[in-house]
């Protein structure tokens, strides 16, 4: 009786988590809702940037002494910025339902994700940089 | 087209600035599908199509805009929530569809 309790709990839960957005909880705060909007429109702009990035790196700059530098910085940018863009609906929706119903905001990998990505990006401009100096190249 | 739009009413003014994140968005796809045209016509054909998908969202999103902002105007005097998950959900497919594009583009040529 008790294990059945238990299931239908489990079940109502699931069910809450699978409904439409605006059948969770109750409405929050406009001022809420457009901070979230306007967070996920600079992760959007920070994806369409670091998507410019990379077609600028194998596009526009000239060619390091390592022929596959330009790409690979290109396609790990590329890949980051993807990456954002397609993960910034759920992360938005994640969000708004929190709100929705008072709890916590989700915690996000993303802002580690996209520090280190252009950090090694940075990294590795660097290292191509130095070996064409290295060779008198630069 | 009406040229005006109503004044925000909130004195917060986060519905402009709510406006206002949604051009800086249309103009950052329209710089990119910029970018995207001219790398097409000078040596890489394959990357025309992620340019038009990227010039066509900014416009749209340019002229979207406006009505979101009318909209989230109405929202907030009436106070319901101005929350509007299809535009969020295509301005992110647009945006996923311009990357994967772009990074199959890379990948292949």
């Amino acid at each position: 009786m008790n294990q059945l309790a238990h299931l239908r709990e489990l079940l109502a839960a699931r069910q809450e988590r699978r409904s439409p957005l605006d059948s969770v909880g109750t409405e929050p705060d406009y001022r809420f809702s457009l901070a979230n909007e306007r967070t996920y429109l600079a992760w959007v702009r920070t994806a369409l940037a670091l998507l410019a990035g990379g077609v600028a790196v194998v596009q526009l700059v000239p060619n390091f002494w390592v022929d596959w530098a330009r790409e690979l910085l290109g396609v790990i940018l590329v890949v980051l910025a993807t990456a954002i863009a397609a993960t910034s609906y759920a992360r938005w929706q994640r969000r708004e339902r929190a709100m929705r119903v008072g709890g916590p905001l989700p915690a996000s990998l993303l802002p580690w994700v996209t520090g280190v990505g252009l950090a090694v990006v940075s990294l590795l401009a660097l290292a191509f940089i130095l070996i064409d100096i290295a060779r008198g190249e630069g | 087209m009406e040229p005006e739009l109503p004044p925000p009413p909130d004195s917060g003014l986060q519905s402009e600035r709510t406006y206002l994140a949604w051009l800086r968005t249309a103009l950052s796809f329209a710089g990119l599908g910029a970018l995207l045209l001219h790398s097409a016509l000078s040596d890489r054909p394959a990357l025309l199509a992620p340019g038009i998908l990227g010039m066509a969202t900014g416009a749209a999103l340019a002229v979207i805009a406006r009505q979101r902002y009318r909209m989230v105007v109405g929202a907030v005097i009436v106070g319901r929530s101005p929350v509007d998950h299809r535009l969020v959900a295509a301005a992110s497919a647009a945006a996923t569809a311009v990357g994967l594009s772009a990074l199959v583009v890379f990948l292949i040529g």
